[in-house]
């Protein structure tokens, strides 16, 4: 079933059921959805990919919440900017930069993203420092210390029936 | 709509588990969604330090409590209950509640995890099996739950209202609890909308010092003057007093922050991240009031869950009301 929604102003056209980052997606508007991926769970852990809608309070994250026929969503404002530059920095908070020897450096979803919202990479101090790295044979090697929790390997692991890694019961009491 | 149902809406209970969603549609959504099975939770987690309201209910009338699942299992066809508890409650009262339940298909739970493990959509996720993390709403728990079931999660005392409702003996009440540095602590109950400082004076709790009081819970409750005690408890109905001279504000905001880095489930950004850094600000007894207010923005507005949505409010009201 097709149904017409508003983005930043303009009319288009969206089928029911779709994410409203489907339909941002579909039609080239951009906003940062790091956490997102097409083949995985939607987690909405990194809560960059806010929108504010007509008529509703707050602001709702797009990968998570579903068009409806008649919604009006706005992806610019200086609320959502705030907000989106304040949770980048924390995610950079917990990534520790190594940019000169990463392999990423040219591709790296982080780094266009701060580019873009002229973010300050250093605004906190490093949380993960010297966390011990694993490797994995000579192919792969995980770094704790520049994991910013998407929590998508986790998935992937468990999709794949390795179940490695594994989410961490924290509070278990 | 059932007979019961249209009850519960004339009697505008609302949730008392702190979040004060009107009961009667939680039930009509439940009622409504076609399913093979159906699961009624009576959730008695009670988290929040400072409430104590679900214990007293559990101690004194707990057959009230089980009569209320009755209804439920009698309002929704293939329905079974479960009710779900913290450890102690578990242990003090696992035994008495088994003795009442005889062969209802009511079962209980012992609670795993923390402070998280009381929202609704985490008990969904620890009854699967799963971790005591929180799951995106929609869809709500009453409409696809436990395993893709609907799921009515009610608080201990919400059932307890559902039996006083079904007999007409509802009288808007609540329960309150006092604590904090009072001379006489406890749970009451009282009308809804009773006013704090008239509950702590009947109650001969009301100090005679200078003092103020975090109206809710003793997290995540809101910082209030004696001035505002006309208004009646929020949250979960906790009322802590507190002696406004002897009280160390770093020390209680730690407390506060303490908690929450504790007890986050580090799923979503700003509560990972954002509660980290107002820990470590805390604990420096640095402020940065520009981070300070960008993070609790971040907190207030894309928080995964209403654990984040909560821990500006009481450091913002006593950083406003009291200082340091």
């Amino acid at each position: 079933m097709t149904i017409s929604i508003t983005i930043n102003g303009k009319k288009y056209k969206a089928k029911k059921h779709q994410s409203i980052l489907t339909v941002l997606k579909e039609n080239k508007i951009y906003v940062p959805a790091l956490c997102y991926h097409p083949d995985l769970c939607v987690k909405s852990n990194c809560r960059l990919c806010v929108v504010s809608i007509k008529g509703r309070d707050g602001l709702y994250t797009s990968c998570s919440t579903k068009v409806e026929d008649g919604m009006d969503v706005t992806t610019e404002s200086p609320e959502i900017l705030r907000t989106i530059r304040t949770n980048l920095e924390l995610i950079f908070a917990q990534h520790k930069e190594e940019c000169a020897d990463c392999i990423y450096r040219y591709n790296c979803e982080l780094l266009k993203m701060a580019k873009k919202y002229e973010i300050n990479i250093n605004r906190f101090k490093d949380r993960k420092n010297g966390i011990k790295k694993y490797s994995l044979g000579d192919v792969l090697v995980m770094d704790p210390n520049k994991c910013i929790n998407c929590g998508n390997c986790v998935e992937v692991c468990h999709k794949q029936k390795v179940d490695f890694w594994q989410k961490k019961e924290i509070n278990a009491k | 709509m059932t007979a019961f149902i249209e009850k519960l809406k004339k009697s505008g209970l609302k949730g008392r588990g702190g979040s004060g969603f009107p009961t009667f549609e939680k039930w009509q959504t439940v009622l409504t969604t076609k399913a093979e099975q159906k699961y009624l939770v009576c959730n008695g987690a009670e988290g929040e330090p400072g409430v104590k309201k679900d214990h007293y209910i559990l101690a004194n009338y707990p057959e009230v409590v089980i009569e209320g699942l009755k209804i439920g299992l009698e309002t929704f066809e293939k329905s079974k209950a479960i009710i779900y508890l913290k450890s102690n409650y578990y242990r003090e009262f696992g035994g008495k509640l088994k003795e009442l339940i005889g062969d209802l298909p009511i079962g209980l739970f012992e609670k795993k995890g923390g402070y998280l493990a009381g929202e609704e959509t985490t008990i969904v996720s620890i009854l699967e099996g799963g971790l005591a993390e929180p799951k995106g709403k929609p869809p709500y728990p009453c409409k696809a739950g436990i395993n893709g079931c609907p799921t009515l999660v009610n608080n201990v005392e919400t059932w307890y209202h559902i039996a006083k409702i079904d007999k007409g003996e509802y009288k808007k009440s609540r329960f309150f609890t006092i604590g904090g540095e009072v001379k006489n602590p406890g749970v009451w109950e009282r009308d809804e909308k009773y006013p704090i400082n008239k509950l702590l004076k009947e109650t001969d709790n009301y100090p005679d010092f200078d003092f103020f009081v975090q109206s809710g819970g003793e997290i995540s409750g809101e910082i209030l003057l004696p001035s505002e005690l006309k208004q009646t408890a929020r949250g979960q109905g906790a009322i802590i007093v507190y002696n406004r001279e002897e009280t160390d504000g770093w020390e209680l905001m730690q407390k506060w922050i303490n908690f929450f880095h504790q007890e986050n489930c580090d799923k979503c950004t700003p509560c990972r991240e954002g509660v980290y850094r107002i820990k470590e600000m805390f604990d420096k007894k640095i402020f940065d009031q520009k981070v300070l207010k960008d993070i609790f923005y971040v907190l207030d507005k894309t928080s995964f869950c209403s654990l984040g949505k909560v821990v500006s409010i009481p450091i913002k009201s006593f950083y406003q009301k009291i200082g340091l």
